[in-house]
């Protein structure tokens, strides 16, 4: 009796282990996220993907840019901020690491994504296809803006690190590349926004002339934005909150040049004229931040957590082919086209400057003008060797000229992680002032 | 055989009706049978025993004692019996008694303290129930029901704190039904939680604490709903409705329960009904009130009238802020039984309020345990606890819209009329309170249990069951106050989470006795068991309300909607066996699993075990040592991947003009194990002086493999995540003592005392080839910033190997620059403490003075842990704190010492320790006069006066060195800006009748 009670127990447990043994039981699977299967059916949410990544990291570079810069002055109480804005972050400190971590990403997803377009579609096709060139223009995009930003980047997926000079001629490359593809398939916007592109890189690189040709070939109707939805909203929004812990406003020396007779909405003015000049737009009511103490004068150009920020846009490549100009001496030229766009804005006109000094600073008010909130301001103190020589007038003890960064270093995470890149804090750049 | 089955199962659809009928017919005794009755009393005392385990040896007769100390047996065939009687505290008897026919036979019992309980019957992390003497494991238990007689606590997690070395429980975040901090022997895992599984009469239920809201459906849905706390799924429990608690601590013991258990086992058993006892009520009523301890660290907006622009002078939250929270709880149970039937029927209330508010919880139990004795060897038990569970969610931690962090967090100097504390992170306090955070859960957790003893020797069991909790949330931020970036046009967001655990086991068991040597007895068993976890999360939210009136989420300008899911299925089969070698007992088992977690690539995985228990024989022991049991366990047990871990995924992503796009997420990992944690222990328990001194010291070594790493992806090879890969090892290592003595046991004075302590030792042992190289600074222990050397390691995320699993790794300050007027920090960073302490005592008094007065204290001690302390470094960078407000000058304004401050505060967060000593509980316990109680109709009655977290000694510049955002589960050794834990004041008056 014992001996066959025992034996269906056993065979209780033989039929247990059979059950586990039916892969079927086990498997499950995940209703909430797509698989690399999905996507072979899906290129355009695959090709959107990859722009829209390039695109959500511009708010977030926009805020570091210009508390590097002279543009922002950090109000609320977040170290982070605090840090760029004082100039004391280190290499494996910065805040702006995260920034560069998706533009990588991004990157890396474009190339991915190239493959996957050549694997469904066909090589052949592929090279004539908006996909392929909507892709390898956000894989371009997210080249450049490491290149402004940021003075090293691994060139390649898990490569060795290069110099930001290497970084934007990869981006050069990826334009060209991309405009080719943006042609065959037929896609002008596209073609004509890495035109663009390849300008402001060229301009970087120092390719003046080749910089302003593609510069020329910008009709004054374009523009292209990061685009932001309700999903993923503009941070610069949030950080104009004058009492939020990541709050920023514009940095002191701009706060006599503002209008304050009034409440409400109103400008920086222009420093050749003293008029209010409306591509600077700031609020200021009053508001004082964090401490009760300083005024917290809010950049107004994004307004909407929705609003879009330009990334690219055809005042820039007019300021472009002004630059060009200077670099030849040609100042009337380079005022004529300065001049161009103040009138379209409802400025006077300023005189054509006398020394190379004066035209520079022209140039730099301008563009600081024409591009303000938009990430270009601590470029154009980097390129121009002036970070030191602003901060310095300034005169601004929390904020001293000597020593500060002019760009960020690589994330922490890349260099960590990277078997190809050493984390030495010794070998990794963090360009500095004097 | 199958006739009987047939028969049985016949039976069963007629339970319902005859399990009431059972319960009140009484116990018919049949002619040919006789019965036993008797009494057990304490012996020094007198007072009878309550819940005392009685049983007759051979057989599977048995009851319980009733509140008189009484008990009855009936139905007992004629003839000479040994009948024994097991009660926590006391030393077991047995006696014999002589049945006859027709005729009752009486037999009483004066039952000594005992300090060692070698006969208690255990049945966690063993198959089957076997007495405590014959397992070469650790197992701590602890006896519920005798723990609220002395101290009612409305709350189980609270009744853990204290009471079983291994075992950490405690308040963390200070909102009623907040998160607690749980875990047994320290720290097990990198990547996966480090809860204990818990059980609740067999059946695997959700024991989880913390947050979900920020898992449905990214950060455009919701919000973590009360900021992080969450709600602690263990205060769904009533206290009242747990018989006992078994604990077993890990691998060594918890092999049996596989792939889910390597963190430790709980497991709760609730009350039962007697058998032939007529019917027996309880009622206990509480009342009392939370307060925190007036310790903010903003007394000095006070002392130095600090205002704020229009001459306001700003609030304290000291003064202001904190409130009593009324606490009120009912709890009625009756208890009985007749010959085949018993039951437990509870229903219990309480609600409860917390001291800073709105906070509040109301908690209804209602449970139902059903015992039915079918026939002389099938028992089926029905369990179904039922709880209601509505949390109005204190809004706290790292959380713009907290009600403490905006009162703390305040720039005095901003304060008005209208924003009397300062204005918080751009939200008022008012604005926080005026905040609604819900969280209503209906759970049921049931069971259905057939024992089936076919033969004397062979034992049947398996248990059906399910834990279904269904937790809906709901928030809302008003129309018209201002909620930093959400603005002023309000926010709505409901939450919906089900939860199913179904657990399928089953256990056979056989002793024997082999013809070998004499005759070798033993036990063997063999079971499988299966679980099914499934949980949804949806989530909606609205926002942009026009204007007031409306709340629902579609009444919004724009909603959000989020869904996740997860499903994880794990199937195992287990066989034991246990020899019995006179005074040795010799234990090996295996349990083999599969679960869908594991990775496409991966097989089942086989744990095993084995322990051994050594009673010397009494006769070879010195005179003043009663006894001695040594034993020593080996065994493994593990822990699964994440339900959907395995699979290679991109996200969704709205991007251009609200155009779909997707990004990648997890890299995936098809090649995923379970994490397994190999554990060799060894203890000694030893009974000293007629037992009246229990020692039992446990020394334990566990290494967790193939702990799960997340490995991060160079940002360059595209993934957000991390890729989970089985490369850590973890080592745990620690020694568990526990003395427990009755120093003075007389009628007019008793005196027990129970000193627990316990050290832990826990590194990182290695993290696999993708770990970078590093150095830590070496300082000279004699003092000086400079360091001396370096200590080289591996590094990955925050772990570092020869380091413990949480530290606190940060630059410092080193100097100071006369010029700049700042303090210089280090360009690398140090090692400043680690998370979690290393040692942890506890003491326990209990004295009982006469028959009526009890008092018990309870000293708790933790000490080896730092606090990366960001709210002083945060209140300071918002000009909130005392440690820089003092230091202003008399017009209010900054000094250089100010400056310092702040300066120092921007640069880095201040390392405090953790180091504290706690007067935990303190009761006094009146039983009423048998005279009144007598004449008011009731039974056994007493009064108690209780505080809890009464007063603690520390040196940390904190409110109190418990706290801790999200209860620690996520390492962060910060206590952003959580609640501390508040002081607790309870009357209770508890009566039977």
């Amino acid at each position: 009796m014992i001996t066959k009670r025992f034996t269906r127990g056993v065979a209780g447990l033989a039929v247990l282990a059979s059950l586990a043994a039916c892969g079927d039981l086990l498997n499950v699977s995940d209703p909430q996220r797509y698989t690399n299967d999905d996507l072979d059916a899906s290129l355009s949410a695959v090709a959107n993907g990859v722009e829209g990544a390039v695109h959500q990291e511009l708010d977030q570079f926009v805020v570091y840019q210009a508390l590097l810069a002279d543009e922002y002055q950090h109000t609320g109480t977040w170290q982070g901020y605090d840090e760029v804005d004082h100039g004391i972050f280190q290499y494996g400190t910065s805040a702006m690491d995260g920034t560069f971590n998706n533009l990588l990403r991004a990157r890396w997803f474009a190339l991915d994504s190239e493959e996957r377009l050549k694997r469904v579609l066909g090589d052949q096709a592929a090279e004539s296809s908006s996909y392929t060139a909507q892709v390898r223009f956000s894989g371009a995009l997210a080249d450049l803006y490491l290149g402004m930003a940021f003075c090293e980047a691994p060139a390649d997926p898990a490569g060795p690190a290069v110099s930001d000079s290497e970084i934007l001629q990869q981006a050069v490359d990826e334009f060209t590349t991309t405009i080719a593809t943006a042609q065959a398939a037929g896609n002008a916007a596209i073609a004509m926004a890495a035109t663009a592109g390849r300008a402001r890189a060229n301009l970087l690189l120092g390719n003046y002339a080749a910089a302003a040709a593609d510069a020329s070939t910008v009709p004054d109707t374009f523009s292209y934005s990061a685009r932001f939805n309700n999903s993923n909203a503009n941070w610069v929004v949030t950080v104009t909150t004058a009492t939020f812990n990541e709050a920023a406003g514009m940095m002191e020396k701009w706060w006599s040049s503002v209008d304050s007779t009034g409440p409400g909405a109103t400008s920086i003015r222009d420093p050749w004229t003293g008029e209010l000049d409306p591509r600077m737009p700031v609020h200021w009511d009053g508001d004082r931040a964090t401490d009760n103490v300083t005024p917290h004068y809010s950049q107004w150009k994004y307004t909407l957590e929705t609003d879009d920020i330009p990334m690219l846009h055809a005042d820039e490549m007019r300021l472009i082919e002004a630059e060009a100009l200077m670099r030849t001496s040609d100042f009337v030229g380079a005022t004529a086209i300065i001049n161009q766009l103040r009138t379209d804005v409802g400025l006077s006109t300023v005189p054509v400057p006398g020394t190379a000094a004066d035209m520079q600073a022209l140039l730099l008010t301008e563009r600081f003008a024409e591009m303000f909130m938009e990430g270009m301001r601590a470029v154009d103190l980097y390129r121009f060797g002036i970070t030191e020589q602003v901060f310095a007038a300034m005169a601004d003890s929390e904020r001293p000229s000597s020593g500060r960064p002019t760009k960020f270093p690589m994330s922490n995470e890349e260099a960590n992680d990277n078997p190809n890149i050493d984390n030495d804090l010794l070998q990794r750049c963090l360009p500095r002032t004097p | 055989m199958l006739r009987h089955l047939v028969r049985s199962s016949n039976r069963l659809g007629a339970c319902g009706a005859l399990l009431l009928v059972g319960a009140l017919i009484p116990a018919s005794v049949a002619a040919q049978t006789g019965m036993i009755t008797g009494s057990v009393q304490a012996a020094t005392t007198g007072q009878p025993v309550n819940g005392a385990q009685v049983t007759i040896e051979g057989t599977t007769r048995g009851a319980l004692t009733n509140a008189s100390g009484r008990f009855l047996i009936t139905n007992v065939q004629p003839g000479t019996y040994n009948v024994q009687i097991v009660y926590v505290g006391y030393g077991s008897q047995t006696r014999e008694v002589t049945v006859s026919g027709g005729e009752t036979a009486v037999v009483d019992f004066q039952l000594s303290v005992s300090a060692v309980s070698l006969d208690e019957i255990v049945v966690t992390g063993t198959a089957g129930a076997v007495e405590r003497r014959k397992i070469g494991v650790s197992l701590a238990s602890m006896d519920m029901a005798q723990i609220q007689e002395a101290q009612p606590m409305t709350a189980f997690g609270q009744a853990l704190e204290g009471r079983i070395p291994g075992l950490r429980s405690i308040g963390t975040v200070g909102g009623v039904g907040a998160t607690r901090e749980l875990r047994i022997r320290g720290t097990d895992s990198f990547s996966l939680g480090q809860r204990p599984v818990v059980y609740i009469d067999g059946v695997r239920v959700d024991g989880g604490g913390g947050e979900w809201g920020d898992d449905a459906g990214g950060s455009s849905t919701c919000c973590a709903f009360s900021g992080g706390a969450g709600e602690d799924r263990l205060s769904d429990l009533n206290p009242d409705e747990i018989d006992r608690v078994e604990v077993i601590k890990g691998p060594a013991a918890a092999t049996l329960y596989g792939s889910e258990a390597s963190g430790g086992v709980i497991q709760i058993f609730t009350k039962r009904g007697r058998n032939n006892s007529p019917a027996n009520f309880s009622l206990t009523s509480s009342l009392g009130f939370n307060r925190h301890r007036e310790n903010f660290p903003t007394h000095m907006r006070s002392e130095l009238q600090i205002k704020g622009p229009d001459g306001f002078v700003a609030w304290d939250p000291n003064e202001t802020l904190i409130e009593n929270g009324l606490i009120n709880s009912y709890d009625l149970t009756v208890d009985g039984g007749g010959e085949a039937v018993t039951y437990f029927v509870s229903a219990g209330f309480n609600y409860e309020e917390g001291s800073v508010k709105p906070n509040d919880q109301k908690r209804g139990n209602l449970r139902v345990n059903l015992n039915w004795s079918v026939g002389d060897n099938l028992t089926i038990g029905v369990a179904s606890g039922y709880v209601r569970n509505r949390i109005y969610a204190l809004q706290s931690g790292n959380n713009w819209l907290g009600i403490y962090t905006n009162a703390l967090l305040s720039n005095p100097r901003n304060a008005t009329a209208d924003a009397p504390y300062g204005g918080g992170l751009d939200v008022t306090v008012e604005d926080s309170k005026a905040i609604s955070t819900y969280s209503d859960t209906d759970r049921w957790t049931g069971s259905v249990t057939m024992t089936y003893n076919p033969l004397p020797n062979f034992t049947h069991k398996a248990t059906i069951g399910l834990d279904a909790v269904n937790d809906q949330k709901t928030r809302i931020l008003p129309f018209g106050r201002h909620y930093t970036y959400i603005g002023k046009n309000g926010e709505r967001n409901i939450g919906y989470r089900s939860a199913r655990k179904f657990t399928a086991d089953y256990l056979a068991n056989l002793d024997y006795d082999l013809p070998i040597l004499g005759g070798l007895p033993g036990s063997f068993a063999f079971g499988g068991q299966a679980y099914w976890d499934v949980a949804s999360l949806s989530m909606a939210t609205g926002k942009d309300y026009a204007a007031t009136g409306v709340t629902t989420v579609g009444g919004g300008a724009r909603t959000f909607g989020g869904e996740t899911f997860e499903e994880e299925v794990n199937i195992g089969a287990f066989a034991q066996n246990r020899f019995d070698l006179g005074n040795l007992f010799v234990t090996a088992a295996v349990r083999i699993d599969g679960n869908s977690a594991f990775g496409e690539n991966y097989g089942f995985q086989v744990y095993p075990k084995a322990d051994a228990a050594y009673n010397l024989p009494s006769d070879a022991l010195p005179g003043f040592v009663s006894s001695v049991k040594l034993r020593g366990a080996v065994g493994m047990a593990g822990k699964a991947p994440g339900a959907f871990d395995q699979f290679r995924t991109y996200d969704s992503n709205t991007v251009l003009d609200d155009q779909p796009g997707v990004i990648p997420y997890n890299p995936g990992n098809t090649d995923l194990q379970p994490e397994n944690k190999t554990e060799y222990e060894a203890g000694i328990e030893l009974g000293l002086f007629d037992s009246r001194v229990g020692i039992d010291a446990t020394f334990y070594n566990a290494t967790t493999k193939n702990a799960l790493l997340e490995i991060p992806f160079p940002p360059s090879l595209g993934f957000q995540d991390e890729q989970l890969q089985n490369v850590g090892r973890i080592l745990n290592r620690g020694i568990e003592v526990s003395v427990n003595s009755t120093i003075l046991d007389r009628s007019s004075f008793r005196w027990a005392t129970m000193v627990n302590y316990e050290w832990n030792h826990n590194e990182v042992l290695d993290l696999g080839a993708t770990a970078v190289s590093d150095s830590l600074p070496i300082y000279d222990p004699d003092g000086g910033n400079t360091p001396i050397g370096w200590d080289y390691h591996e590094r990955l995320g925050g772990f570092r190997t020869g380091y413990p699993v949480g530290t606190f790794v940060s630059r410092m300050i080193v100097g100071w620059d006369e010029t700049s007027r700042a303090h210089i920090r280090s360009t690398y960073a140090a090692y400043l403490g680690k998370l979690f302490p290393g040692h942890l005592a506890s003491w326990n008094n209990d004295f009982a003075l006469g028959q009526s007065l009890r008092l018990n204290v309870q000293f708790r001690g933790e000490w080896g842990a730092v606090m990366a302390n960001s709210d002083r470094s945060y209140g300071v960078r918002q000009y909130a704190y005392d440690e820089y407000n003092r230091h202003l000058d008399a017009n209010g304004d900054p000094t250089p010492a100010a400056d310092s401050v702040l300066n120092y505060m921007r640069l880095v967060t201040p390392a405090d320790s953790r180091d504290n000593i706690r007067l935990q509980e303190l009761s006094l316990s009146y039983q009423l006069p048998e005279s009144i109680t007598t004449a008011l109709g009731l039974d056994r009655s007493s009064l108690t006066l209780a505080g809890y977290n009464l007063y603690w000694w520390d040196h940390c510049n904190c409110p109190d060195p418990n706290q801790q955002y999200q209860g620690g589960a996520d390492f962060s050794t910060s206590p952003f800006l959580g609640l501390p834990q508040p002081r607790r004041f309870l009357l209770s008056f508890r009566t039977r009748f």
